[in-house]
């Protein structure tokens, strides 16, 4: 209930629902999605400029490193908040090691846009950090 | 959540991840201000070039009144008047919409907060009519609460 009120208000609110003129997937179900991280290393973004692979399927995805090859899998949620805002929130990797973070989405285009990457915890432990990054939807 | 559960059962099998999970688990424990009414904000744009992020301009200071603010870019000493709506979408989540008019020049953009903290998170601007080409971009950057 309380999803449908934001989404009222947010499809009413002025230029919100237009902006940009550009739309996000409903699903990410078959999509294969690059997330290219910010150049700038720090404690807080560790994976400067690599490559993200993400395959999606209904409810889980594997994500793969590109520049080692590494590769984790998970489960996640997706929520369209507008056309041009989404957010996708993954459970990554065993029950005992879990990594807890989500994305939030602003498209450019329908295939582009920018990623602010938020995490919670890393492989069990509380580690609360945040980044940014590019993406690109691939068919 | 009950069609989750089920579906997730083999997943268990094979990658000991969690039966459940609710949307709360992936929320960090910060809260993005309810208003911006008096609150000053500093944004620190990425130093990052590209077509769709051209104005990497460092650090930002809008400070808010209840439906104004006024904009300091640092470096320059430029300012500019606005007006503003402040939405919150979620604890951790909350959109800004600015309309600046300068003489006959105006400028309409919005900024996406994602809060780490009660003081600071990142943030996306997203510039859908400006007075310089492209009209359309975005940048990103670290935000601070003052």
């Amino acid at each position: 209930m309380r999803r449908w009120g934001v989404f009222i208000l947010l499809m009413t609110f002025s230029d919100l629902g237009v902006a940009g003129k550009c739309q996000l997937p409903v699903s990410l179900n078959g999509l294969t999605l690059l997330i290219r991280v910010n150049g700038m290393y720090s404690p807080n973004n560790v994976l400067a400029d690599m490559v993200l692979e993400y395959v999606f399927e209904k409810k889980s995805y594997q994500v793969t490193i590109l520049n080692t090859k590494q590769s984790r899998s998970g489960i996640y949620q997706y929520r369209q908040l507008t056309p041009m805002l989404a957010r996708f929130s993954v459970l990554e990797g065993s029950k005992a090691k879990l990594t807890v973070y989500s994305n939030t989405f602003v498209c450019e285009t329908d295939t582009i846009g920018y990623t602010i990457f938020s995490q919670k915890k890393n492989e069990g432990v509380s580690d609360i950090r945040q980044n940014t990054g590019v993406f690109i939807i691939q068919k | 959540m009950m069609n989750i559960c089920i579906k997730t059962v083999l997943l268990i099998f094979l990658s000991q991840i969690p039966v459940c999970f609710s949307y709360a688990e992936f929320k960090t424990d910060c809260s993005v201000p309810q208003s911006l009414n008096t609150k000053m904000i500093l944004f620190s744009v990425d130093e990052e070039y590209s077509l769709y992020s051209p104005e990497v301009i460092g650090l930002i200071e809008f400070h808010f009144k209840e439906k104004s603010f006024i904009n300091n870019v640092i470096q320059s000493q430029y300012v500019f008047p606005g007006n503003y709506d402040y939405q919150v979408i979620d604890k951790d989540l909350a959109i800004i919409s600015i309309k600046e008019v300068v003489g006959n020049l105006v400028s309409k953009y919005q900024i996406l907060l994602v809060c780490i903290s009660d003081i600071q998170g990142y943030f996306i601007y997203s510039l859908e009519h400006g007075e310089r080409m492209p009209n359309v971009h975005r940048d990103t950057g670290l935000y601070i609460l003052r």
